[in-house]
């Protein structure tokens, strides 16, 4: 199904009179296309220059962790500094001084922790084409592999003692967490998916896609979304192909508001599993890898438009 | 007792209509929605309550309405209106409503509307005007006041009898005057905008192309207003020629009528020309076929008081064999599963709220209509669902004929984006014809937002 668009701009008319005299019309002939089994409207441009790449994808998009939510009780001020084990605590563990931004709010001191709950991680727009431009520190009552502690565990950590137990941090945790069928100490879409070594990240807030290969296992915080992958060869691999201007072109006209670029949207294009014995795949990660240092150039988009369309 | 049907009366009948109203009384506060309720006084309504032995002598305080054939001083304007409404609130504020200046004026306005309408509505069926006090107590319980004190409806009359009516213009006065009694920052936060008129006459051009030559104009904009309107009585005057009748309307969250009053006035310019019809017989005609549907109660007594002032115009001083009742239902589209008719044309420009401003049980039922209809936003995205989506679907699922033209305003967001996805749906199922996009263009003086406008043929 096909229909007209008109997108009137220029000026603020009075009546019809001035409005046929001073505004610019753009018109477009768009059609109803599913993606994912959602209807969007795309201009007949974008639609025929992303139609074979239109369908089911191999990879799925996720929504970042709320480390950033809550009002700054997860996110840690600054770099945290080694500290001797508090009394009473074990000494085989290793422990940092932190201070977080609700703490500073609220006139805390910074506090021992142990270092192992302390997790790097980084914000939507930490995210550039190609490479994160900066990390952030928080802290998360999980382990390594981002299993969350149990509540008996919780309770004998320094993290407790020193932060968690108190009445005004739960208080703000519990109000955050009320509508999230949580416990209080969970972090919404925090988990082993969202610590794992690869993947690539983009940003929320953008009409198209910015994204940038994490190898060391940070975190995306919520106003970024991410897909895991496998090795760092598969990660660089995606990231271009994720810059392929047909994509994009489909990405800024779906992209409500200012500009979101939600986890679904990923799931709309078919973009097959990495395969290391594909040449083209084996060259689009040659290219994500060259993007990672040099950033993307037009000789380099142009490449990738064509490995995309590529079959293997 | 419906008051409405009470024609010329006796005081004895105003007592009994009176004991009916207050009957009423708590069906029409719990039918109140919008803005007005959140102007209300907090902690419930104003108290005083007035007995059936005030109405008589407020009765004969307004005789001067009875007059209004014969016409006033001046023509009617907006600003005029307004001053008279501020002046009446000022002088009797405190016995209109015990909670505020803007209260005392929204309870003033709505007498004002009633007033209006009802004295119109005597005026073109040729009779007297006795009920009117009785329709002010009820329809002012309905809007938050329990009783209007005589010495206010006497100066009310005075001051309507002093308006030559049927010198009022072809367009929303009593919506001009609203936005100039309440301030830009009150009805902005209830989401109250006003519709400029050249998006009304584009609207009701292009969707009466697409609704009697079943294809939209192939020029985006007519040259003028006057060019607009040239053709708009040429295509009403082809559906009627072709069809036997002129295309049925309604708008589905009509507010004060804007689109209404335009579309009404483009039937009397119609008549005018091609003199098809006489007075009376459009005016019943208009009756039967062009309506409007509106939650909020100040808006829908101003909407009746607009339509009726179109009629007054169309009949020029013939007269109409009934009392007319316009067909403004003042209920929410959401709630009206089996309409009384079926339109030809669904025109207006639709509220638009992010559900997650409403108060819990409202945002509840809209989010249970719009899973009804189908519209529901898939995921987290139902939090953040526009009002404007569930309305549209009932507009077109309900109230639009098959063959009909839909032709709203909603808000531009909803054409991308994840929130919007099953409405598209909706509209991939029948004959979208073309959207447009007004952001770029800032049509509301009183607010920013991205208006878009959608044509389709059911």
């Amino acid at each position: 199904m096909t229909f007209a668009y008109f997108e009137l701009s220029g000026c603020r008319p009075a009546d019809l009179e001035q409005a046929a005299a001073c505004a610019k019309i753009r018109r477009a002939d768009l059609a109803a296309v599913s993606l994912g089994g959602r209807t969007y409207w795309l201009t007949k441009e974008a639609y025929e220059a992303a139609r074979d790449l239109l369908g089911a994808s191999a990879y799925r998009g996720r929504a970042g962790a709320g480390f950033g939510t809550a009002r700054g009780v997860w996110l840690v001020e600054g770099e945290p500094q080694p500290a001797e084990p508090p009394p009473g605590a074990p000494r085989n563990r290793r422990y940092v001084l932190v201070e977080t931004r609700w703490g500073r709010e609220a006139g805390l001191e910074p506090f021992a922790v142990e270092e192992d709950y302390v997790f790097r991680g980084f914000h939507g727009r930490d995210v550039e084409v190609g490479r994160i431009a900066g990390y952030r520190r928080f802290l998360a009552p999980y382990r390594r592999d981002g299993t969350p502690l149990a509540w008996e565990e919780l309770q004998k950590t320094q993290l407790w003692r020193s932060y968690l137990g108190r009445e005004g941090v739960q208080r703000t945790l519990k109000a955050s967490a009320k509508y999230g069928k949580r416990e209080w100490w969970h972090i919404e879409r925090m988990g082993p998916r969202a610590v794992a070594r690869f993947k690539v990240a983009w940003r929320d807030v953008a009409d198209r896609f910015i994204p940038a290969v994490e190898a060391a296992g940070a975190v995306p915080a919520h106003t970024a979304h991410y897909a895991a992958a496998e090795s760092l060869e598969e990660a660089y691999y995606l990231l271009a192909f994720l810059l392929a201007p047909q994509i994009n072109a489909v990405i800024r006209e779906i992209s409500p508001w200012v500009g979101h670029v939600e986890p679904g949207f990923l799931s709309y294009f078919r973009i097959p599993k990495h395969s290391p014995h594909c040449p083209a795949h084996r060259r689009l990660a040659e290219l994500g890898r060259e993007i990672s240092r040099r950033g993307l150039d037009a000789e380099a988009e142009e490449e990738i438009e064509k490995l995309v369309e590529e079959r293997c | 007792m419906d008051p409405k049907s009470l024609g010329t009366t006796t005081p004895e009948r105003l007592g009994a209509a009176v004991q009916g109203a207050s009957a009423q009384k708590d069906v029409q506060k719990n039918s109140c929605r919008g803005s007005f309720e959140a102007h209300r006084c907090r902690g419930g309504w104003p108290a005083r309550e007035c007995g059936p032995e005030e109405l008589p002598g407020a009765a004969r305080g307004l005789r001067d309405v009875l007059d209004l054939p014969e016409g006033g001083a001046r023509p009617p304007a907006a600003s005029s209106i307004a001053s008279d409404v501020r002046q009446l609130a000022e002088k009797y504020g405190k016995e209109l409503a015990a909670c505020g200046a803007l209260s005392a004026e929204l309870s003033a306005y709505v007498a004002f509307a009633e007033a209006l309408s009802a004295a119109l509505a005597e005026a073109v069926a040729g009779r007297g005007a006795a009920a009117v006090p009785a329709e002010l107590y009820a329809h002012g319980a309905g809007a938050g006041m329990l009783c209007y004190p005589s010495a206010f409806l006497r100066e009310l009359g005075e001051r309507l009898a002093g308006y030559d009516w049927a010198a009022a213009p072809g367009a929303d006065l009593l919506g001009q005057a609203y936005r100039q009694i309440v301030q830009k920052e009150v009805r902005k936060k209830f989401g109250e905008f006003y519709t400029p008129d050249w998006i009304i006459r584009l609207i009701l051009w292009r969707a009466l192309h697409l609704l009697v030559r079943g294809r939209l104009p192939d020029r985006a904009l007519p040259h003028s207003d006057a060019e607009a309107d040239r053709e708009v009585v040429e295509l009403i005057d082809e559906h009627y020629r072709s069809r036997g009748a002129v295309p049925s309307f309604v708008d589905p969250t009509c507010g004060s009528f804007a689109f209404g009053v335009r579309y009404i006035d483009a039937l009397i310019r119609w008549r005018q020309e091609k003199g098809r019809m006489s007075p009376a017989e459009l005016a019943e005609e208009v009756l039967a076929s062009v309506a409007g549907i509106e939650v909020n109660p100040v808006a829908a007594a101003a909407a009746k008081a607009n339509y009726l002032l179109q009629l007054y115009r169309l009949l020029g001083g013939a007269r109409l064999p009934r009392r007319p009742d316009p067909p403004i239902l003042n209920l929410d589209l959401l709630r009206l599963e089996r309409p009384p008719r079926r339109f030809d044309l669904v025109a207006g420009n639709l509220p638009w709220i992010n559900v997650s401003a409403l108060p819990a049980d409202r945002r509840e039922a809209a989010k249970d209509s719009a899973r009804r209809l189908g519209v529901l936003p898939p995921g987290p995205a139902a939090g953040k669902m526009d009002l404007s989506v569930p309305l549209f679907a009932a507009a077109l699922t309900r109230l639009a004929e098959s063959g009909g033209v839909v032709a709203l305003m909603v808000p531009a967001t909803i054409f991308r984006g994840v929130h919007g996805a099953r409405w598209r749906e909706l509209l991939a199922r029948h004959h979208l014809a073309e959207v447009w996009d007004l952001t770029g263009v800032k049509p509301f003086d009183d607010a920013e937002g991205q208006p878009g406008i959608v044509f389709l043929r059911k």
